[in-house]
């Protein structure tokens, strides 16, 4: 069954982005398929693994739960959206820096969850960290070096908080 | 890379950097579910 495409306006990483899509679209589709940025990856595709994680208006959201319609208006952060053009956000060098994954399908999931997570919570202390990641799922069991990732990422933002990149700037292509 | 003498200090047991991190923590990653297909849409 077609049903009727609906016009989608949004931001994603500080730019203007539109397409179509029909209301049963999820976000994680359409950022994938209609805007192609495929860096947000799809694993259970209901809400488990974490893996689709992305920002709206900063939030961490599941975007496999979410459908592109609701993002309407909204501003989407993608993994692709967080360095500033070479320049790693202090998420993704501590990752890797920690050897914070091994194949990367859930990273991206990952450094999204962990940038949101210590926006709320600067200074985790490491039985926070766990709990904070329980919602992605990390298949190639890395999950001693995320948590280390997670502290060394913490350290850095608190050490240098006037280098880190500001999320709503546009990002160099 | 030194090819003898003491290997403390060289390669041998030291944390290395993958080389292909970078594109996996920026989204530049390609597999298999990103490659399109001509007739697959």
């Amino acid at each position: 069954m077609v049903s009727k495409k609906h016009t989608i306006e949004l931001t994603v990483n500080g730019k203007p982005r539109e397409g179509l899509a029909e209301p049963r679209r999820t976000l994680a589709d359409f950022l994938r398929d209609d805007l192609e940025l495929t860096g947000t990856h799809l694993g259970c595709e209901h809400g488990v693994c974490g893996a689709c994680t992305v920002l709206v208006n900063g939030e961490a959201v599941r975007s496999c739960l979410m459908f592109a319609v609701q993002a309407n208006g909204q501003e989407v952060t993608t993994i692709e959206g967080l360095a500033a053009g070479s320049k790693l956000h202090p998420v993704q060098e501590a990752f890797w820096e920690c050897h914070g994954m091994q194949c990367g399908f859930c990273t991206p999931g990952f450094v999204m969850s962990v940038y949101a997570f210590l926006q709320e919570n600067p200074e985790p202390k490491e039985g926070e960290i766990r709990p904070a990641l329980s919602g992605n799922i990390c298949r190639c069991t890395g999950y001693q070096n995320i948590v280390d990732a997670v502290l060394l990422a913490s350290e850095k933002m608190r050490g240098a908080s006037e280098t880190i990149p500001v999320l709503s700037q546009p990002v160099k292509e | 890379m030194a090819t003898s003498g003491s290997v403390i200090g060289g390669l041998i047991g030291a944390s290395v950097k993958r080389v292909e991190d970078p594109r996996f923590l920026t989204g530049q990653g390609h597999y298999v579910d990103d490659i399109k297909l001509p007739g697959c849409d």
